[in-house]
């Protein structure tokens, strides 16, 4: 019985894939049923998907959008197929310390789709797809995924602080976050700056597209 | 012509004329069932001539029964292509099954006429009583225990999963309610303590929840249940069941040729156009909300929201590949496995589900939609 009610509404109830329908699972507290509302829902892969987004920083958030949009830091962002980009900048930053650990991903627990290509998950690592800069950009044509950031450079591993911006202990929020696979975040340069300006960028395909 | 070409005939092409005549000749000498099968066969051939349509309505109309307040459509015994070559791989190999004659429910099994087939409360309140299994009968009670999963067998566990179903049941169950709110605004009256001691009800916590006409009675008999366990569903057929009359879940198979209606190689119940919502009640996932079946169009077969509305399920147990060894004959669906085929697709589905091919798998209802519909027949046992 306990296990039986503890996944009650879990999706790993249902073993049904296909290879041409996304399987969602809304639990009660996402849907406007509220309380006892699970919704298990099939809709079409070409439509737009659900991430799972988890971020955490040691400085003030200024920015935070996927593709010019303002988005929360703890959310569940719908994203077409395609090329995208998350832009975000942060100040009062003490770059001794790293000050990003993120996560947008694709969860299992929660969806069922076969194979996505591209990527399906976007965390925090030091692979030369996170850059920065810390010069204000001109204009806000930088949060736009075709905004040429060639000449930013590349994030590199940082250890955060335990305490975050609000001074509260962060630390088991952020080791989540580490859990799911992202890794801290800061950059390598000898300045006085606080004021930092980041860029993302990442495509995903769905899996009928990729057939096509 | 022979009976035994037209029960066993899948092909889409034939001379629908001369089976119409044929089923006019067994009409006129009172071989109804035989005659049902062959008006089946002719409209299968031409869906579009009125005439075939009329005389095979009219006769189905005449087998059709009600029992139990529920209206059970006849399905006359034939053979029909089970799958669809362009759906998933699980609809694959399209395979003929032939089937006896049967009955389903009209529409799934509403909230309010599931707790009256189970002897609960009615809805709102939706539970046994004290007391109920002793009220019970033993052999009934027997047959229950044993279809339940080991955990839930103790009754005052089975009363806490009727709980937590019934709070989801009262969001999207209700005749006039137009959305889901929180469960707790569907108890209006109910008090709530706040820290200095005074209290306030439900519905000044939660409002009301909008309805067609918030005067009206709350009844719970016009949309499918939700939230309902396969075990719930199979007891409730069960309780009513007597040697000659057994109701239960339909097979897969079963449950398939009722929802094709009497159309050939088609995926919806109505043909091959996509679903409209005066049709199907389907990819209305912010909405939260149930429509009534019989605000919508029937199929060929006099059968309401068999596509869409909730999913339904079935006594098969799901394996994506039974399909391949599928008996042609009342198939039973394999004999074990973890999860319960669940078909037709619900409000919340695009339309790409809601076929009458598309298979689901599941093994617990506790959703906002997962009903039943009962199947209804005379002679024909499934092992369960």
């Amino acid at each position: 019985m306990p296990n039986r009610d503890l996944k009650l509404n879990a999706l790993s109830r249902f073993s049904k894939s296909s290879p041409r329908l996304v399987l969602e699972e809304y639990s009660h507290c996402e849907v406007p049923a509220g309380c006892g509302g699970v919704v298990l829902r099939w809709r079409r892969a070409e439509e737009p998907f659900t991430m799972w987004l988890r971020q955490n920083t040691s400085a003030r958030t200024m920015v935070m959008t996927l593709d010019g949009e303002n988005i929360l830091w703890m959310t569940r962002l719908s994203v077409n197929w395609g090329h995208h980009l998350f832009a975000m900048s942060f100040e009062e930053v003490d770059l001794s310390h790293g000050f990003l650990l993120f996560s947008a991903r694709l969860d299992d627990q929660f969806i069922r789709i076969l194979q996505p290509e591209g990527e399906p998950e976007v965390l925090s690592k030091p692979d030369g797809k996170w850059k920065y800069t810390l010069d204000e950009p001109a204009s806000e044509e930088w949060q736009s995924p075709d905004f040429d950031d060639s000449s930013w450079a590349p994030m590199v591993a940082k250890t955060l602080p335990s305490k975050g911006f609000h001074g509260h202990d962060i630390s088991d929020f952020c080791q989540r976050i580490r859990d799911i696979g992202a890794e801290d975040l800061g950059i390598d340069a000898d300045t006085d700056a606080s004021r930092v300006w980041i860029r993302r960028a990442f495509t995903i395909q769905s899996p009928t597209q990729g057939q096509e | 012509m022979e009976l035994e070409h037209i029960l066993s005939a899948t092909d889409p092409e034939g001379d629908a004329e001369e089976v119409f005549g044929f089923a006019q000749q067994l009409e006129k000498r009172g071989d109804l069932d035989a005659a049902a099968s062959a008006y089946d066969r002719a409209y299968g051939l031409a869906p579009d001539r009125d005439d075939i349509r009329s005389a095979r309505a009219n006769l189905l109309d005449r087998l059709s029964v009600i029992e139990h307040g529920i209206g059970f459509r006849y399905i006359p015994a034939g053979t029909f292509l089970m799958g669809s070559e362009s759906g998933d791989p699980d609809e694959q190999p399209v395979h003929p099954v032939r089937l006896d004659a049967y009955w389903l429910s009209e529409t799934p099994i509403s909230w309010a006429k599931f707790c009256e087939l189970m002897d609960f409360q009615p809805p709102p309140d939706g539970r046994p009583n004290d007391g109920w299994e002793s009220q019970q009968s033993p052999q009934w009670i027997d047959q229950i225990l044993q279809v339940l999963p080991v955990d839930y067998r103790h009754p005052d566990l089975w009363k806490w999963a009727l709980n937590a179903d019934s709070r989801i049941c009262l969001q999207y169950c209700e005749n006039e309610t137009l959305r889901a709110r929180d469960w707790h605004a569907h108890i209006p009256t109910m008090e709530w303590q706040k820290s200095d001691g005074t209290t306030q009800t439900s519905a000044d916590m939660f409002g009301l929840p909008p309805r067609i006409d918030q005067n009206a009675p709350l009844a719970y008999g016009e949309k499918p249940i939700v939230s309902v366990p396969y075990e719930g569903a199979l007891a409730a057929g069960l309780r009513i069941s007597t040697k000659s009359t057994e109701y239960r879940l339909p097979t897969e198979a079963e449950w398939e040729k009722g929802a094709r209606g009497g159309l050939i190689n088609q995926a919806y119940p109505w043909g091959n156009e996509k679903p409209t919502h005066d049709r199907c009640d389907f990819a209305r996932f912010d909405e939260f909300s149930l429509l009534k079946p019989k605000s919508l169009t029937p199929n060929g077969y006099g059968l309401y929201a068999m596509s869409g509305s909730v999913w339904e399920w079935t006594s098969d147990w799901y394996d994506a590949k039974y399909y391949a060894s599928s008996p042609v004959q009342n198939p039973p669906g394999p004999k074990g496995g973890e999860e319960r085929v669940l078909r037709g697709g619900s409000w919340t589905d695009d339309a790409e589900a809601v076929t009458v091919s598309y298979r689901m798998s599941g093994q617990y209802g506790g959703a906002a939609n997962i009903g039943f519909r009962l199947y209804r027949g005379l002679t024909n046992t499934i092992e369960i």
